[in-house]
């Protein structure tokens, strides 16, 4: 239960606390300018995926984390950060067509 | 050590073969014919998602829908149901009393783009699903290669094997994952460490010593200071519940039995108190309870429920007014409530979803002005 | 507490939830749902096959409903013409009626017709069978007759045949008279001629005889059956008519007493008869109101004249004209005759019934004997009276002129003959005698040729014959045995001959 522990930061900053998103072009997505966001830990994946389609004017998205896996829409962002993220960030990959299973 | 089973088939049948009788309902917009349709009564699995009961339902309705293009919703009491979660945990979360049958309405058109991802196939379940199980996979190895190297083929088996719910063509899959099962000594690693921290010791110290386990938690609060969940309003938006995804850390720890109580203390520490909930004076209620109480082992739900309350009860009686938590109701896994001392391994070993996510709905009960921790 | 203890009992709770989880949950309703989804299945295959054979029925039913339809449709227009045709029949049907009724009375009122047509017609049977044997009876009676017939026409040939032989030697007799006759006629010429003076001249001298008194009966002949009235020679000839009850006028040879012909045809009796001078024709009178004109070459009628309306009893012939004849009946007419156009061509009307007349020498006037009594002269042109004279005190039977026509010969019923002077019309000369009485209204009496001597027969079977310039002498000659009813004497003067009642002649000489 030290200071440095995630149980202190989840007490304390949580609720504030803002995850920086890398966003990462997969196969013949069209790359952003500005790769990195913040973005408020306790909004939802699915406001990432929307952001996106806004980027990139598209309906049909494949959204992964770390070239991996597509998360349920539903899950918190800060939730993505604290099991996938690292180097203080959260890679999401995005692609036009389906890139991993 | 006694040795107690890592895995029982009992609870696998179970799980495996539980199902919720529904009691479908086509919505009154969309019915053209005089009398409307009697509504239909299926048996949805458990483990198993809504849109995969489609294929039953539209030869039932076909005959009296308007004429259109088929998007598939349903709603239980206005509130659409989002169709990635399994169904088992849909009732479990929203049927606080259970109902049985469960009446869901069907809806063929008017799909609320809004609130709900449109599902238009078996194959987004099936993505859905896929997903979950690399996620869940991500979560125990670091990374997802077992499930990515699965072929077509066996992706395929291992879904149909879901669908149908044959266990043995599941685990002969689920077994090439090397995702489980968890051995009995395993216990809480204390302070879960960095994401990358703990990545970087899976990968060094290898799963053997450190292993995380994937849950997801579903927390309800119910504001009506009632006894009956039978007079529980309905839950009216998703918003009103909180959908946490946060693995439990465990370590190889000899001599120290990790309970679901350590466990869902780790998880959500801002219900589980420590210093309110002390494991020793929980579990000697628990056994003082159990061990006077020892006719009261065949009673159904309510009494264990009555058993909860009564140590709720406690809790508030010398701590409610020290922290103003929200106090928990009841926790239920798999449509059943647990002791809290039951080990935890036995819990992720069992009580898991194909998916390897443990589904753990929980109800807390606090006054209207009580906000909800995020 | 062990931990380990209190978790495995944990898990034993645990495995109990879930078990009572599935009671209550897959366990409780499985079965039932099961049950409901299974059938659901099964009938929605059902329900599928069901509704395919249910709208292949439908469709079946919509082809069955098309083709009834036109059946219908076709059955109306058949049921609406079968209306007009049961609708036609029943006008038809109540005419019949009206007509079978009718019928009916007809049958009825037929039916006692022939009813009584059957009764009619038995009654007609019962009379036809009465009338076939009175049809029996009269065949039987004409068989009979015919039989007898046949046995009198036997009879009749073996007369004629002792008729013929009797002729032959007539014949033979009247040559040899006529050889002796030329060769006495010489001699009287011779005498005459020494006497130088021819007497007589306005007569026919050449037939000029003397006459004599017959004293025998040379002929007695069964002339007519039922009597003979009516007796008359030829002109200048021996040959004699007779006409008698029996309807016949038969010719006679008095030379020889044979019959030399027959004339038949008339209808009645023959009451009078007459000969045109040129002797072609006799013609006589009946009781049957007709005059019968046969020519005498032939046998056959000539004329039947008829125009009188009742018995016709005198009739006479001119003596200058073939074609008049005069006659009278008893309808108080005498009609003169045209024999050449047949028919009357004038009628005189008198007041008294004529019993006999005779035309003058010249033909201009007419004699007549009435029953009143009187003679009567007739103009026979114009059918004017001339003179009435009372010659009887009963009815006048016969008159007859003499040949040379100066004097008339009337007999009365008053049993008297007078003789008159047909210039001055009086009386020069009357004759009667003790027994000679008429017969008959009408009794023919006769003056000789040459108006010697008067002839007349009596009812007492005599011929009483007078001489007129003697008026005392009489003769009488006796060999009727019945009343003699006629007299006539022969134009040669020689031969007398009278006829009686059961119609027997006497030819005297």
């Amino acid at each position: 239960m030290a200071a440095e522990s995630p149980t202190s930061e989840r007490k304390g900053e949580k609720r504030k606390a803002e995850v920086v998103v890398h966003l990462r072009a997969t196969g013949d997505a069209p790359i952003l300018k500005q790769a990195k966001f913040k973005i408020a830990g306790s909004d939802k994946f699915l406001k990432v995926i929307e952001f996106l389609r806004r980027q990139l004017h598209r309906d049909t998205l494949f959204v992964y984390v770390n070239s991996a896996f597509s998360p349920s829409p539903d899950e918190l962002v800060i939730d993505l950060y604290n099991n996938f993220g690292f180097d203080g960030k959260l890679v999401v990959n995005y692609a036009c067509s389906m890139a991993w299973g | 050590m006694a040795t107690t089973e890592l895995c029982s088939e009992e609870a696998l049948r179970f799980i495996w073969g539980g199902a919720i009788p529904l009691q479908i309902h086509l919505h009154e917009s969309e019915v053209t014919t005089l009398p409307p349709p009697p509504p239909a009564l299926i048996l949805g699995p458990r483990i198993g998602y809504l849109p995969l009961l489609v294929p039953l339902l539209k030869p039932y309705f076909s005959s009296t829908l308007p004429p259109g293009v088929d998007t598939v919703w349903f709603d239980y009491k206005g509130l659409p149901l989002k169709w990635n979660i399994p169904t088992g945990v849909l009732f479990d979360l929203l049927c606080a009393e259970p109902e049985r049958p469960w009446n869901l309405t069907v809806h063929f058109r008017g799909h609320p783009g809004e609130t709900l991802i449109p599902c238009e196939s078996e194959d987004n379940v099936k993505w859905s699903f896929i997903n979950a199980l690399k996620e869940a996979a991500y979560v125990i190895n670091g990374n997802c290669k077992n499930v990515m190297n699965l072929s077509q083929a066996d992706q395929f088996e291992l879904w149909q094997s879901l669908m149908k719910g044959n266990v043995e063509a599941y685990q002969r899959i689920a077994s090439r994952l090397k995702l489980g099962p968890i051995g009995e000594d395993c216990t809480l690693k204390t302070g879960a460490g960095q994401p990358r921290q703990a990545l970087g010791e899976a990968d060094t110290a290898g799963s053997s010593r450190v292993g995380r386990i994937p849950v997801r938690l579903y927390v309800r609060n119910i504001i009506q200071d009632l006894d009956d969940f039978d007079e529980a309003t309905a839950v009216d938006s998703w918003d009103s519940i909180s959908y946490i995804n946060r693995p439990v850390e465990i370590h190889k720890h000899e001599g120290h039995l990790l309970t679901l109580r350590t466990a869902l203390k780790a998880l959500l520490p801002e219900i589980f108190d420590d210093e309110t909930m002390p494991d020793n004076q929980i579990f000697s209620k628990e056994e003082g309870c159990q061990v006077t109480n020892p006719s009261f082992e065949d009673y159904e739900t309510p009494n264990s429920l009555r058993n909860v309350e009564t140590e709720e009860a406690s809790i508030i009686s010398d701590s409610v007014v020290l922290s103003k938590k929200p106090k928990v109701k009841l926790i239920r896994i798999q449509g059943i409530e647990l002791d809290l001392s039951i080990p935890f391994f036995w819990v992720v070993n069992n009580l898991m979803n194909p998916d390897y996510f443990i589904h753990i709905c929980v109800f807390t009960e606090a006054s209207p002005s009580q906000v909800l921790v995020r | 507490m062990d931990p380990e203890e209190i978790g495995r009992a944990a898990i034993k709770r645990a495995i109990k939830a879930l078990r009572r989880r599935h009671l209550l949950e897959e366990g409780a309703h499985s079965a039932a749902i099961l049950a409901l989804s299974k059938p659901f299945a099964a009938q929605g295959l059902e329900w599928k096959e069901k509704a395919e054979s249910l709208e292949l029925e439908l469709q079946q039913c919509y082809k069955a409903q098309s083709r009834l339809s036109e059946q219908l449709v076709v059955e109306v227009a058949e049921s609406r013409t079968m209306k007009s045709i049961v609708q036609e029949k029943e006008t038809s049907m109540t005419n019949l009626q009206n007509d079978m009724t009718q019928t009916r009375e007809e049958n009825s009122r037929l039916k006692a017709d022939l009813d009584e047509k059957t009764k009619t017609v038995a009654l007609l049977i019962s009379e036809n069978q009465s009338l076939k044997a009175q049809l029996e009876e009269v065949l039987l009676k004409l068989k009979d007759t015919e039989a007898e017939n046949k046995k009198l026409i036997d009879r009749m040939m073996l007369e004629k045949m002792k008729d013929a032989e009797k002729l032959n030697e007539v014949n033979a007799l009247y040559e040899d008279l006529m050889q002796r006759f030329k060769v006495s006629s010489i001699e009287q010429l011779a005498r005459l001629q020494v006497d130088g003076v021819v007497r007589r001249s306005e007569a026919g001298y050449e037939n000029f005889v003397a006459t004599t008194v017959p004293s025998v009966c040379k002929h007695t002949i069964h002339a007519h059956e039922g009597g003979c009235g009516s007796i008359l020679f030829e002109h200048n000839s021996d040959k004699l008519y007779s006409g008698g009850q029996d309807r016949t006028v038969k010719i006679w040879d008095t030379k020889t007493g044979t019959q030399s012909g027959i004339l038949r045809g008339c209808l009645g009796l023959v009451l009078d008869l007459a000969v045109t001078h040129d002797n072609r024709s006799v013609i006589a009178a009946s009781s049957s109101n007709n005059l019968y004109v046969w020519d005498v070459s032939t046998g056959r009628i000539r004329h039947t004249l008829t125009g009188h309306a009742d018995k016709v009893c005198a009739v006479d012939a001119s003596k200058v004209s073939t074609r008049h004849v005069v006659s009278s009946a008893y309808d108080h007419t005498i009609k003169i005759w045209d024999l050449q156009k047949g028919y009357c061509i004038n009628t005189i009307i008198s007041p008294s019934n004529c019993n006999s007349l005779a035309y003058s020498v010249d033909g201009l006037t007419i004699c007549s004997g009435h029953i009143d009594g009187n003679l009567r002269l007739w103009e026979s042109n114009t059918g004017k009276l001339i003179s009435e004279v009372a010659a009887h005190s009963q009815a006048i039977s016969s008159i007859s002129i003499s040949r040379c026509g100066n004097i008339v010969l009337t007999s009365g019923r008053d049993n008297v003959h007078n003789l008159f002077d047909m210039r001055s019309l009086e009386v020069c000369g009357t004759f009667r005698a003790n027994g000679s009485r008429l017969a008959s209204n009408w009794s023919r009496s006769c003056i000789s040729a040459d108006e010697n001597y008067v002839a007349s027969g009596s009812g007492d079977g005599s011929v009483y014959i007078w001489s007129r310039m003697k008026a005392d002498t009489l003769s009488v000659l006796e060999g009727h045995s019945s009343p003699v009813l006629t007299c006539a004497w022969s134009g040669l003067g020689k031969t007398l001959a009278s006829a009686d009642k059961n119609g027997n002649l006497c030819i005297w000489a």
